[in-house]
């Protein structure tokens, strides 16, 4: 006679399995190698499209402005439109159901895909700001050879004569540690993104829907923080009760944007990144949390 | 105990505010160990249904099943079954070994043990050839068997089986069907729904038929098909006086000949035949 176990606890080997497996899946995705060979064709063309730049013939600034720009649109995407296939494609190909039929917890499964999405994005992240990288050193290498053969430099809003100073200018620049900080904090607006769309696809029956909801509370949460000031001096409580709605739901993802001042080489304080990152983690935590709550009642 | 049990399992489902659908209807089953039991019904009976309550895919609305006297609403209890859905659903994108790889990890299994499993599960279902080869260029038979072979990946001692010749061509129904009586002899139990009501009378102990979410009909193969007010002979080289004789003797002892005739053999039987000749005789593509 069978006998099993009277209790079987939540394991990080199921959870890593499954990860491992939706990583796979999304990397064998059409769209996924899409975006990523798009991804990479726009970062290495960046000093390209420098040129046409009229406002900013600041070189360095454009590349970094437009590189991390490009991280955090691809990135995005990806994330988007992976996180509201997640579960989507499980239902719909019904490959949820031998999984389901295992010893397996339905939290573990969520975790799981959401792990290994959340791992994809971190390895693009990682690929995408090694060309940015690579592009920068690029950049820098050709500003000092122009340098050294004693041309004008394209820095700051014009021309300039190649003095030490204005050099040091160049590699203070490109190497500016403030960058790692931005793309750190682009990373965890992925992460936040996609427990949003792993959220809908609980209980949102369209790839389509889970997309466009996505993107909607992804814009609200670029468009929190100005409404909060622009609100803030409203004594009206329908206003406020609108305010204290929206700050609780969704996420205030300009706290997360410190790319133009990265660009503008003011120095961003690693106090705030720690901060801003582990209101990410937390925010997230909690929209898996509910996640969670709605697939484990479920009938699938 | 009993391998699957239900007591007044009951499933609705909410089609409007108002409205309740009958998916199962109190529900009393019990599945004896190492037996093969068959689950009969049409379309929408509630085979389906059993199944995802069994599996804790879906929640009973009234009523309790258990496996191996554990609640099947518990995850544990899993760790005792196995199961080959209706249409095979798995990652298109992973080879026969890897799924199997993919299963047996979600079960606990690991190193050399998994390694060695995956080696004897291909080799049981016929796939050793194949087993680096993706599913998406499997035909259906071969996703049926390494479907099989994920629902035996963790050993389990109940197999529950959706459909499993469904859309199989006769040679790979066969083949299925004696895996199904190996599985028997294993010692595991299994829990067969199908339409094909010829091959669960070959293989199943016994079977029990849904309709309208209900069991109408429930025993044990031989009793429910045995024809009791009736016997019946069948000889070889009898000469048409012998049959005379033996029509006689029936009239003699109060009976009455029913049917005479030369029996038929079954068209599975014949095709199989026709089908070992021509692999005799036929070189492939030539």
């Amino acid at each position: 006679m069978q006998t099993h176990p009277l209790r079987i606890y939540f394991s990080f080997g199921r959870l890593w399995t499954i990860a491992r497996n939706t990583m796979t899946e999304i990397i064998r995705q059409k769209f996924f190698y899409i975006l990523v060979i798009f991804a990479v064709v726009v970062l290495v063309s960046s000093r390209y499209f420098s040129q046409f730049s009229m406002q900013d013939l600041d070189q360095v600034k454009f590349v970094k402005d437009f590189g991390l720009a490009a991280i955090k649109i691809f990135g995005t995407l990806i994330a988007i439109v992976g996180a509201a296939q997640l579960l989507h494609l499980e239902l719909e190909n019904r490959t949820i159901y031998p999984i389901l039929a295992k010893p397996v917890f339905r939290g573990e499964f969520l975790l799981g895909k959401y792990l290994g999405m959340i791992a994809l994005l971190l390895l693009t992240t990682l690929m995408m700001s090694a060309i940015f990288g690579g592009v920068l050193f690029y950049t820098e290498h050709q500003l000092l050879a122009t340098a050294g053969r004693g041309e004008m430099l394209p820095v700051g809003v014009g021309y300039q004569m190649a003095t030490p100073e204005v050099v040091q200018q160049i590699i203070k620049q490109t190497r500016d540690p403030n960058l790692l900080k931005a793309i750190a904090l682009i990373y965890f607006q992925f992460v936040i993104v996609s427990s949003i769309g792993l959220l809908i696809a609980t209980f949102a029956t369209s790839v389509i829907f889970n997309v466009i909801a996505t993107v909607m509370i992804y814009l609200c949460g670029h468009l929190e923080s100005t409404a909060r000031q622009a609100w803030l001096g409203d004594p009206s409580p329908v206003t406020k009760f609108m305010l204290l709605i929206i700050t609780f739901f969704v996420p205030d993802l300009s706290a997360f944007d410190i790319v133009d001042s990265v660009v503008l080489g003011q120095a961003v304080p690693l106090n705030l990144v720690i901060r801003t990152i582990g209101y990410g983690i937390f925010y997230s935590a909690i929209v898996l949390g509910v996640a969670w709550c709605i697939f484990q009642e479920k009938e699938i | 105990m009993n391998a699957i049990e239900t007591r007044d399992l009951s499933k609705y489902f909410r089609v409007s505010l108002r409205r309740k659908v009958v998916g199962l209807d109190r529900l009393n089953l019990a599945v004896r160990p190492n037996e093969v039991y068959g689950l009969l019904g049409p379309n929408g009976s509630g085979k389906s249904t059993t199944l995802k309550l069994i599996l804790g895919l879906f929640q009973p609305s009234e009523g309790e099943a258990f496996i191996f006297g554990m609640s099947a609403e518990r995850v544990a209890s899993r760790v005792s079954v196995g199961f080959l859905p209706e249409n095979p659903y798995f990652y298109r994108y992973l080879s026969g070994e890897e799924t199997i790889r993919f299963f047996g990890r979600l079960c606990g299994m690991r190193g050399k043990n998994l390694e060695d499993k995956i080696d004897e599960l291909l080799a049981l279902v016929g796939l050793e050839a194949h087993r680096h080869r993706r599913l998406a260029g499997y035909s259906k038979g071969m996703l049926q068997r390494v479907g099989l072979a994920q629902a035996l990946v963790h050993d389990p001692g109940l197999i529950l089986l959706d459909e499993p010749t469904a859309g199989v061509d006769p040679i790979g129904s066969i083949e299925i069907r004696n895996l199904i009586i190996k599985l028997k002899q294993m010692g595991k139990t299994v829990l067969l729904c199908s339409h094909l009501l010829d091959q669960v009378q070959d293989i199943c102990d016994r079977v029990g038929i849904l309709h309208y979410g209900k069991m109408i009909l429930e025993g044990e193969v031989k009793d429910l098909l045995a024809r009791k007010d009736q016997f019946q002979f069948v000889s070889e080289g009898l000469s048409e006086p012998a049959r005379a004789k033996v029509r006689e003797a029936i009239l003699k002892g109060g009976g009455r000949v029913v049917m005479e005739g030369n029996p038929e053999t079954t068209l599975e039987q014949l095709f199989l035949q026709s089908v070992k000749q021509a692999e005799k005789t036929i070189q492939p593509g030539k």
